[in-house]
């Protein structure tokens, strides 16, 4: 099922490449070359979407271990745009550990505290490159 | 002319800057392909940001030896505790961690560091003496020979992908979809940018490919994530057997052979090098039967086969700009951005490069053994680091490592993008490397097919005798699945 809909979403992936592309096409032929692609992408993804499918129970769902890290990851870019690199890292460092059962909390702050500190000062001062 | 490039090369690694860059990128190489869960691809891609304020030689004498260790740290913890570093140590595994049963571990990865080095010393040595005449020869080629040319490297890597053609098929579409949002790269119209200024150079490179590679990995590991600890081994204090090695010359030179060439492939990479070769070795062997319960014979033509590959796999990528592996399409993306043109101008522009580059792979080799051999205990370290730690550094590894590319919180959204996406392509087994290739090589295929057809027209393809000969192959390679099939 899980498998089914990533493939769905190729096709309208390609669809939507198809269609940008065709709409396109009379004003300029740079939409020439995409097109193409989409077409054999589309005709592709058909072939796979009514191929008999093995299941296997790994395949078949999510993990929830990784829809949670995949979460807590998209907080943590979105902390980034607005408050900038130290705090939101330092809490994706002490978060991320503690989430994934690792229950030593005392090395996961003192490691947050030195990693993010270290990686933006070595960013700052040794490659000349400000993080935001 | 030959001699004095390859002691120009010879002189930039023996600087203290040169050494210092080659030590660091053995000893991050080792313990990158020790680390469970990590690749050499993913290694280097994030090697990449901290080398922006680098002059390029020195970063690829850094990327380079990484990349060589990481092929050889992969069987530490393969042999050791059956946990493959690198997927190209799983073939390792199979006698590693039976000798490791039989107490016989410190015997095995002493093997395992031999093979690569002797391996990686081959592999290079072909690289030096195929890659500069291949360039030669293709510096004459026109648009039409580098359009054939890209195509053919697409093709060959649906033609590797066996039973997974169609799926190999979606990937390199994919990629090549993606790498059409830019601006026009001859007539500056908009495509599919939809007024993103971000988006009017395309989508960078590294975040795509770290995205896939890093995060993308991490997602898919953490499904089979559990919190219990790796059990620790200690290697007991058995002689080392270096004597074997003079007793099996011919395997190591076929083993090292077989990887260089099928390095050369692109899309092939360091698995199926070593899985040919482990199979080869087996089929001539006269100990068949020992082979799975514990022969060093396997991982010697496991571990000299993987780490030949990667000597094979830069001689496409520099003589001709076409990634013969993952890793090499990561490469291919770093040369890019320190402002160089991949291919084989860069015999021309760059020959300190170049010759650094053969240089720093060569001596890599021969730190392998000292560290391999001196260190062996010590990199089993990496075990004692807990999984949720590791995933949690690489996780802000790799957005610090996109950010920097253009100072953007654009190119680190780009990575997250690409890591839900290398996280379903993994788990429905479609190769990550085939987007990134159809990503790396669509420029190249879409700029010299229109500049081709400018110049000499559709008739332009089919009277160049090489530009006819890559298509022809590239029509085997694309038929082979179907036969293959069939049969």
């Amino acid at each position: 099922m899980i498998e089914k809909s990533f493939l769905f979403f190729l096709l309208l992936f390609s669809v939507f490449f198809l269609f940008f592309s065709g709409i396109n096409l009379e004003k300029t032929d740079v939409f020439l070359i995409p097109f193409i692609y989409s077409i054999v992408l589309l005709i592709s993804l058909l072939v796979l979407f009514f191929k008999k499918i093995e299941k296997t129970s790994e395949e078949s769902k999510l993990s929830k271990k990784t829809l949670t890290i995949i979460s807590i990851t998209f907080l943590y870019l979105l902390f980034l745009n607005f408050y900038g690199f130290l705090m939101p890292t330092l809490l994706f460092c002490c978060i991320t550990p503690i989430s994934l059962n690792n229950k030593n909390y005392f090395t996961i702050g003192i490691l947050s505290l030195v990693w993010t500190f270290g990686i933006f000062n070595l960013f700052k001062y040794v490659f000349q490159i400000t993080l935001p | 002319m030959f001699f004095t490039n390859l002691l120009t090369g010879f002189e930039l690694l023996f600087t203290p800057l040169g050494m210092g860059m080659l030590i660091l990128g053995v000893v991050l190489g080792i313990f990158i392909g020790a680390v469970p869960g990590m690749s050499p691809s993913m290694g280097v891609a994030l090697l990449i940001p901290i080398s922006f304020g680098m002059d390029p030689t020195f970063a690829f004498i850094l990327f380079v030896s990484a990349y060589q260790a990481a092929n050889y740290g992969g069987s530490i913890t393969a042999i050791a505790v059956n946990a493959p570093g690198t997927p190209s140590s799983v073939v390792t595994a199979i006698d590693g961690y039976e000798l490791t049963k039989q107490g016989r571990a410190r015997e095995a990865l002493n093997t395992a560091v031999i093979s690569s080095a002797f391996g990686g010393i081959v592999g290079v040595i072909l690289l030096i003496v195929f890659s500069a005449s291949i360039a030669k020869i293709a510096l004459k080629f026109g648009p039409a020979e580098y359009f054939a040319l890209a195509f053919f490297g697409l093709s060959t890597v649906v033609a590797f992908a066996g039973s997974n053609a169609l799926k190999a098929i979606v990937g390199v579409l994919l990629g090549l979809l993606v790498n059409s949002i830019r601006l026009d790269s001859f007539t500056g119209d908009e495509r599919f940018t939809f007024g993103i200024i971000e988006l009017y150079d395309g989508i960078s490179f590294l975040p795509a490919m770290i995205g896939l590679f890093a995060l993308g990995e991490i997602f898919y590991q953490l499904e089979s994530y559990n919190s219990e600890k790796t059990k620790f081994l200690s290697l007991n204090k058995t002689k080392s057997l270096i004597s074997n090695f003079f007793n099996s010359k011919l395997t190591l030179v076929k083993s090292s052979l077989i990887g260089t060439f099928v390095g050369v492939i692109p899309g092939a990479g360091a698995t199926v090098a070593s899985f040919i070769s482990y199979g080869e070795v087996k089929r001539c062997s006269k100990q068949k039967d020992k082979f799975g319960k514990g022969s060093l014979e396997g991982i010697m033509a496991s571990e000299a086969a993987n780490s030949s590959s990667v000597g094979g796999a830069l001689v496409p990528l520099l003589a001709l700009g076409i990634p013969g592996s993952a890793t090499d399409a990561v490469l291919l993306g770093a040369l890019t951005l320190h402002g160089l043109v991949p291919g084989p101008e860069l015999f021309q522009t760059n020959v300190s490069l170049v010759y650094g580059i053969f240089a720093a792979v060569l001596f890599a080799n021969i730190l392998i053994i000292f560290f391999g051999l001196l260190g062996n205990s010590l990199w089993l370290q990496v075990l004692k680091i807990p999984k949720s730690i590791i995933y949690t550094l690489i996780i802000t590894l790799c957005f610090i490592g996109s950010y920097t590319v253009q100072n953007s919180l654009f190119d680190a959204w780009v990575c997250f993008a690409f890591g839900i996406l290398g996280w379903f392509l993994k788990k429905y087994k479609i190769p990550s490397a085939t987007v990134v290739l159809g990503l790396v090589l669509g420029q190249m295929l879409e700029t010299n097919f229109r500049r081709s057809l400018i110049i000499s027209g559709y008739s332009g393809f089919l009277t160049k005798p090489i530009c006819l000969i890559f298509l022809i192959l590239s029509l085997f390679s694309l038929i082979i699945p179907v036969f293959s099939k069939k049969t």
